[in-house]
C-alpha cells in the first residue's frame, strides 16, 4: 500500500476515535454558549479526518519510504523506557553509564578511551555541573 | 518607549554577567554547530532546562549566541567535508569546499565567518529599528485579527515546510490538537488529563520540545547502522597569507554581495517558516546571476560563499520580527526562544515592549554583542572547532541523550516529564519517517493557547454570525490571505510534483 495513502487513512481514523472514543471520554461537558472546552478539540479532530481524507485521495505515487531500522528504534527506545523505569528506584545519575555505555556500544564505538569518557566522564561532569555547581537536585 | 528604558536595557546587557552567557552560548553554538547533525536547535533545547537557574536576560542571552554561533560553525563541516554542520550551511559548501579543496580552507571560513557576522548585524539593527513600531500597530489588533494571522502563519508555514500542504495542515492540527491537554484556556475545565495531575497545566513544554526535536533527530540517526570511520581533516601550515586570510580588497569588493544577502535574508526572515536555507540559496543564485564571471561559482568563488552565508545568518535576527511584536515564532530557533520567554514567565507578544521594556532591549543588546563575539571566537577558535570534526558521534549521541534526559528532569521535576518526553521523542520520529514536519507541530503547539482564546473571543464578538466578521476588516484580510496561500501554495506543490514526476 502506498504508504501515504496508508499514513493518511491513519489520520482520518486517529480523527474519528479522538471524536467519538477520547473525546467524551477526556473532556467534562459544560453548559455554556460560545466555545465550550469539548468545541475546538472536536474541530480539530474533524480537521484531522477531512485532512486525513484529502491525503488518502491525493496520496502521491513517489510517496516516502517505510521508515528503516525499525528494530534498532524498538531497542533504543525499550532502553530507554527501562532507564526511566529503574531510574525511579535508584536515581537517574547511577543508571546514566549503563545508558551511555549501551549507546556508545550499540554505535559500536570500541575505543577505551572515548567509552571511558562517554560512561564516566560525561555523567561525573553533569554531576558536577548539575548537583555541585548549580546546587539543583538530579532526578 | 522612553529612552531611560531603552538604555537601562542595553545596559543590562554590557554586564559581566551577560555577557558571559553569551560567550559561553557562542562558544557551545560553534562546537555544535562545527559538528553535523547536533546543531544549535538541538543544542538549544537541551539548554533551555538548565537556563531556568539564570536571570531571564542570561538565559535568552545564552540561547541567542547558541543560535547564531550555531550559523559560523555549521559553516566549517560545510566547507572542510562538503558535508554541512547545519541545512543552512548547504548552500556555503557550493563554493566552500572547492575552494577548501584548492588549499585554502581557512580563507573559506574566514568569508564565510565575516559575510556570516555582516549578515547577522544587519538584520539585528533592522530588528531593533522596526520591532518597537511595529508592536505598537501590533497591539491595535484584537482577537479576530490576531487568530486571521496565525491562521496566515499556520497556512505560509504549511505550504512551505514538509512533503506537502496537507502534510503540513495535519502537523499543525496534531499540534494544536496537544497543546489542549490540561485545563482550557476559556473555562479551566481538564481536559485528557485522565487522572494524571501532573497534566492539568498541560503538557510541558521542555519535554515536547527536547523530545520532538533532540531525541526524535537522534533516533533517526541511530536508525542507521554506525560505523566508526572518521574523516581526516587538515589544515596547511605555512600557509602564504593570500591562501589564508581575506583581504581588504576582498572583503571591500563582496560589499554588495553582503548587503544582498543581508537584505534577502531579512526580508525571508520576517516570513514564517521560510528559513536560512532558502534565503542562502536565493542569495547565491542571485549574486551568481550578477556577477560577471558566473562560470566561477561551484569551483571555489569567495562571492559565493559570502552570497550564502550573509543571507543564512540574516535569517536568524529577522525572524525574531514577528517573534517579538507578534509572539508568532517566524523559524523553530525563535519558537525554542518563545518557550524560553514562556518558561521564564513572559509572555511574548507585542506587549512584552510594554511590561518587559527593559528585558526586550537587553535581548537586543545581547544579540549586538553576540555578534561581536561570535566573530571574535570564530577567527580564534576556527583551527580548534576544525580539529572537533574527528569527535566520535558515538560519543556525541550518547552525551546529548544524557543532557536531555537530565535537562527534562530538571525542568518538569521529575521522571514523569522525561517519560512524555520519550512519548513525544517517538511521535517525533514517527512523524518524520512519514514526511509529517515536526517544526510545524511544536511552533503549533507554541501557539495553541493563545489560538484558543483567540477563537473564543472571535466566537463571542461576532456572536456565531460571520458576517459580523466584515466589521474586522483587517482580520478578514488575513483570513483571505490565509485561503489564498494555501491555494497559491498547493498549485505550485501540485505543478513541482507532476514535473518530478514526469521527469521521472
Amino acid at each position: 500500500m502506498n504508504i501515504d495513502r496508508f499514513s493518511g487513512a491513519f489520520i482520518a481514523l486517529m480523527g474519528l476515535l479522538m471524536l467519538y472514543v477520547v473525546i467524551p471520554f477526556g473532556v467534562e461537558s459544560v453548559d455554556v454558549s460560545g466555545l465550550t472546552p469539548k468545541t475546538f478539540p472536536v474541530w480539530l479532530s474533524w480537521l484531522m479526518v477531512i485532512a486525513g481524507v484529502i491525503q488518502f485521495i491525493a496520496a502521491n505515487k513517489s510517496a516516502v519510504k517505510m521508515p528503516s531500522g525499525l528494530l534498532r528504534i524498538v531497542f533504543l527506545c525499550s532502553s530507554f523506557a527501562l532507564v526511566i523505569y529503574v531510574s525511579s528506584f535508584t536515581g537517574f545519575i547511577f543508571i546514566s553509564p549503563v545508558l551511555a555505555f549501551v549507546l556508545m556500544y550499540f554505535m559500536n564505538e570500541r575505543r577505551p578511551l572515548w567509552l571511558g569518557l562517554g560512561v564516566f566522564a560525561v555523567p561525573i561532569g553533569i554531576w558536577l555541573i548539575v548537583d555541585v555547581m548549580l546546587g539543583r537536585e538530579l532526578i | 518607549m522612553d529612552l531611560v528604558t531603552m538604555f537601562a536595557g542595553l545596559s543590562d546587557a554590557f554586564t559581566l554577567t551577560t555577557i558571559l552567557y553569551v560567550l559561553l552560548g557562542v562558544v557551545i553554538g560553534q562546537f555544535v554547530g562545527a559538528i553535523p547533525g547536533i546543531g544549535p536547535v538541538m543544542a538549544m533545547a537541551i539548554t533551555i532546562p538548565f537556563s531556568f537557574v539564570l536571570s531571564p536576560l542570561a538565559a535568552i542571552g545564552l540561547l541567542i549566541g547558541i543560535n547564531k554561533g550555531g550559523l559560523v560553525g555549521g559553516a566549517i563541516p560545510a566547507v572542510l567535508m562538503n558535508t554541512p554542520g547545519t541545512p543552512d550551511a548547504a548552500a556555503t559548501a557550493q563554493d566552500g569546499y572547492p575552494l577548501s579543496q584548492k588549499g585554502k580552507p581557512l580563507k573559506a571560513m574566514k568569508m564565510a565567518l565575516y559575510a556570516s557576522v555582516t549578515g547577522d548585524i544587519f538584520a539585528d539593527i533592522l530588528l531593533i529599528t522596526i520591532a518597537a513600531p511595529l508592536s505598537i500597530i501590533a497591539l491595535q489588533m484584537g482577537p479576530v485579527e490576531v487568530l486571521g494571522l496565525m491562521i496566515g502563519a499556520f497556512a505560509v508555514i504549511a505550504g512551505l515546510i514538509g512533503d506537502s500542504i496537507i502534510k503540513g495542515i495535519v502537523s499543525a492540527i496534531l499540534g494544536l490538537l496537544v497543546a489542549t491537554v490540561g485545563s482550557d484556556p476559556q473555562h479551566f475545565t481538564p481536559r485528557f488529563v485522565f487522572q494524571w495531575f501532573e497534566l492539568y497545566d498541560g503538557l510541558p513544554l521542555a519535554s515536547v520540545a527536547i523530545g520532538m526535536l533532540a531525541i526524535s533527530e537522534i533516533l533517526k540517526k541511530l536508525s542507521k547502522r554506525f560505523e566508526t570511520s572518521q574523516s581526516v581533516i587538515c589544515i596547511p601550515k605555512n600557509q602564504p597569507r593570500e591562501d589564508r586570510s581575506i583581504s581588504l580588497k576582498e572583503f571591500w569588493t563582496s560589499r554588495f554581495v553582503y548587503l544582498r544577502g543581508a537584505v534577502i535574508g531579512s526580508l525571508i526572515g520576517i516570513i514564517p517558516g521560510v528559513g536560512s536555507t532558502a534565503a542562502a540559496y536565493l542569495s547565491y543564485g542571485l549574486t551568481k546571476k550578477a556577477s560577471k564571471e558566473p562560470e566561477t561559482f561551484g569551483k571555489g568563488n569567495i562571492q559565493g560563499i559570502a552570497a550564502a552565508e550573509s543571507a543564512n545568518s540574516a535569517v536568524t535576527g529577522a525572524s525574531m520580527i514577528p517573534l517579538f511584536t507578534l509572539g508568532i515564532p517566524g523559524s523553530i530557533n525563535a519558537a525554542l526562544i518563545i518557550s524560553a520567554l514562556m518558561i521564564q514567565g513572559f509572555e511574548p507578544g507585542p506587549l512584552l515592549f510594554e511590561s518587559q521594556g527593559q528585558l526586550v532591549y537587553g535581548l537586543f543588546g545581547a544579540m549586538l554583542i553576540a555578534n561581536v563575539i561570535n566573530f571574535v571566537v570564530g577567527l580564534l577558535g576556527l583551527r580548534l572547532w576544525s580539529r572537533i570534526l574527528v569527535a566520535p558521534e558515538s560519543f556525541i549521541y550518547s552525551t546529548s541523550i544524557l543532557l536531555c534526559f537530565v535537562g527534562v528532569g530538571l525542568a518538569t521535576g521529575g521522571l514523569f516529564g522525561v517519560a512524555v518526553m520519550l512519548i513525544f521523542a517517538i511521535l517525533g520520529y514517527v512523524m518524520m519517517s512519514f514526511g509529517y514536519s515536526t517544526i510545524i507541530f511544536i511552533i503549533a503547539f507554541f501557539l495553541g493557547p493563545r489560538f484558543e482564546s483567540s477563537l473564543g473571543q472571535t466566537i463571542t464578538l461576532i456572536d456565531g454570525d460571520l458576517i459580523k466578521l466584515l466589521d474586522y476588516p483587517i482580520g478578514v484580510f488575513f483570513f483571505v490571505a490565509a485561503m489564498f496561500a494555501i491555494w497559491r501554495l498547493s498549485k505550485e506543490r501540485y505543478s513541482d510534483r507532476n514535473t518530478s514526476q514526469a521527469a521521472d
